[in-house]
């Protein structure tokens, strides 16, 4: 307690009168908790932006649709005048649905970027609370209340920051133009091969992750099929009385649940395949085109 | 003894519907896992139980069992800062029993389980978490055999529980309520049976501090202590209009590690029990301890469970009274199962049980040992 106060009074004088001195900026720099506090408010600054960024774009998102609709529905009925007129609209409104799409965009993007910096910081202060809350159980109380308040906040933040996308840039299309030159051509080809080099080495990461996350999954299923299959019948239950169900603990659920995961990775692997086999055989085709030159 | 129509056929029914159902596509199963095997239990003693009236002169029997079971979760509804899960488990057991001297009976049990979940966080997760759970189960026995081949009895029950739990001081905290209603549904023939009909009250608080050995690592330890008051009625135990009521308190600590390929856990706990009736009043203590040991030798993973239990009355009797249901004073149990996955979507388990049952007052018991070979099929991993 007495050092709880200490650390409190010691962040509360060292916070109001940094800035008197022009200091603060260098006493965040070395104190960590107040790395960590800056960053919780950039945090949660730029969280609230990006919902209200999201909700712009949904709000014109969702016109965007109602017009869509009238659009087919005035095709259907013949009325050109009808259709030229929301034809005006649409060209109207595409730059501001783009604008606010781009908006959304990079606002999850810079929440994203805060989110990261926030858990950097919060890492770095566990990392130098470690070495004082593992020596044992009963280790400096405050120390140990403050190492789990940041690791509930850490698990916090990584559960809330949006999901980086888990798709694929669009595969450009490549071509053979009829100027083109067999060097050209060449040149096409080994751009394609370069991209399956790519695509190759992202499948490798991917199955990585999937083996990490299966391994995971299976040994949580071996524990639950341990568990139900010696309770269903009630094998364990004997004419005792005094029974007591074990009251599950309100325990925090992860917010995706690893079989999520594992089914978003794997679609993505599947998709990375695709592509690794149409690029390969375009690039053998090109190469075919050219007589096979290296 | 008649297999309720709901659960025979509808919670099963409800299940299949819920696999076949479009929805499976879209990441609605988090978990299914069908399972079927075979095994083969030895059972011997002299132990005597109210509610098994049938009697036979053997002291052993012997049983093949075939069973058949499917466990889900269903992921029905899932947001930021909430979640509703379903979770449906259906199983079959078959028993072809030797041994006993008057006829050969042929026991089926029956057993469908669905619980609701619902989860939500307050105030982003900072005010902690509520949770609510309803749970229908239904188990039910058909041709059900003499001792000593002790299978429960069918009942069906229902049970409401609301938990909410925060965060104090780096410790996790939580309150939990639980209502529960047993009925056993005893048949003319079978009257005992009724005296098992149960309605409960539950209040626990528990405390829970984790240490992570690492950020990053998963490892943990963890202790946790509750407390609990609990509120039995059995209307059906009584004379005169007055029935048995029962209040117990509780006070329990567990210890949990995860570390490396080890997953271990610890419990300990006591009770003291009142009731309106002196002689069933007593004290009870139990010991329970799990653990996994992943990739144990090769691909083979190993899981514990054992529980010792014992109970005393406080108000010792010259005569041997047993209280229905509840005949027994002593138990343990043993439960072990080696794992290894078989192909992508298949794990093969062998499992030993080993478990003896017994009273102080006149050294009856009984003990079933078995072990048996079953195939998990995920079709969804």
């Amino acid at each position: 307690m007495r050092r709880l106060l200490l650390h409190t009074a010691g962040t509360a004088a060292i916070c109001l009168l940094a800035p008197l001195a022009g200091l603060r900026a260098q006493v965040a720099a070395v104190s960590p908790q107040a790395v960590v506090e800056s960053r919780q408010a950039e945090y949660e600054e730029a969280k609230a932006r990006s919902e209200a960024a999201r909700l712009a774009a949904a709000r014109v998102r969702d016109e965007w649709s109602q017009l869509l609709e009238q659009h087919a529905a005035a095709s259907r009925a013949g009325d050109r005048d009808r259709v030229r007129e929301l034809l005006a609209v649409f060209q109207e409104r595409s730059p501001e649905k783009s604008r606010l799409e781009q908006a959304w965009r990079s606002s999850q993007e810079l929440w994203r970027e805060a989110g990261q910096e926030l858990v950097a910081a919060i890492d770095d202060y566990l990392e130098k609370l470690w070495p004082a809350t593992e020596q044992s159980v009963g280790a400096a109380e405050y120390e140990n209340a403050l190492y789990n308040e940041l690791f509930s906040t850490l698990r916090r933040v990584e559960s809330e920051l949006p999901e980086v996308p888990l798709e694929l840039e669009p595969m450009p299309e490549v071509t053979i133009r009829p100027g083109d030159t067999p060097g050209e051509i060449l040149y096409k080809a080994r751009l394609m091969e370069n991209r399956v080099r790519y695509y190759a080495s992202l499948a490798a990461e991917l199955d990585q992750k999937i083996e990490v996350l299966a391994q995971r999954q299976r040994r949580e299923q071996n524990r639950r099929d341990f568990m139900t299959s010696h309770e269903r019948f009630g094998d364990g239950v004997v004419p005792i009385g005094n029974e007591r169900r074990e009251l599950s603990d309100p325990a925090s659920a992860p917010a995706v649940p690893i079989e999520v995961r594992i089914g978003q990775y794997r679609e993505l692997r599947e998709e990375v395949e695709m592509r690794m086999l149409e690029l390969s055989r375009k690039a053998e085709e090109f190469r075919g085109r050219t007589g096979g030159g290296q | 003894m008649r297999i309720d129509g709901v659960a025979r056929f509808g919670l099963p029914g409800l299940f299949v519907l819920a696999t076949a159902s479009p929805l499976a596509g879209q990441g609605i199963v988090q978990d299914l896992v069908i399972s079927g095997g075979m095994a083969g239990e030895a059972w011997r003693g002299d132990f005597v139980s109210f509610v098994i009236p049938q009697v036979d002169s053997t002291n052993q029997a012997v049983a093949w069992v075939g069973e058949w079971s499917a466990n889900g979760i269903f992921n029905l509804a899932r947001r930021e800062q909430s979640s509703l899960d379903a979770i449906v488990d259906v199983g079959f057991r078959q028993f072809a029993p030797g041994g006993f001297q008057l006829r050969r009976y042929s026991p089926r049990e029956y057993n469908a389980l669905l619980t609701a979940r619902y989860h939500r966080d307050v105030a982003d997760g900072r005010g902690g978490a509520l949770v609510a759970e309803a749970t229908a189960r239904k188990h039910g026995i058909d041709d059900r055999p003499p001792m000593p081949l002790y299978l429960p009895p069918g009942y069906r029950s229902y049970r409401l529980k609301a938990g909410y739990e925060t965060t104090l001081a780096g410790s996790r905290a939580s309150l939990t309520v639980t209502g529960e209603s047993a009925d056993y549904g005893a048949p003319v023939l079978l009257p005992y049976l009724d005296l098992l009909d149960r309605r409960s009250a539950v209040v626990e608080a528990a405390g829970t501090r984790r240490s992570y050995r690492s950020p990053d690592s998963g490892e943990y330890s963890e202790v946790r202590f509750f407390g609990s008051y609990r509120y039995h009625t059995y209307p059906r135990q009584g004379l005169e209009g007055v029935f048995r009521v029962d209040h117990a308190v509780g006070l329990g600590g567990g210890y949990e590690l995860s570390a490396g390929r080890m997953d271990l856990g610890v419990s300990l706990d006591g009770t003291r029990s009142w009731s309106n009736s002196r002689r069933v009043e007593y004290h009870a203590g139990r010991l329970g301890v799990q653990m996994q040991l992943w990739k144990v030798w090769r691909e083979f993973g190993l899981s514990v469970a054992s529980d010792l239990a014992v109970k005393r009355y406080r108000h010792q009797s010259e005569e041997y009274a047993p209280v229905p249901g509840e005949e027994a004073d002593n138990g343990a149990a043993l439960y072990a199962e080696i794992t290894r996955s078989v192909a992508r979507n298949m794990d093969a388990a062998f499992r030993l049980g080993w478990q003896r049952v017994e009273t102080s007052f006149t050294g009856a018991y009984y003990t079933r040992f078995g072990g048996g070979f079953f195939l998990r099929v995920r079709p969804t991993r």
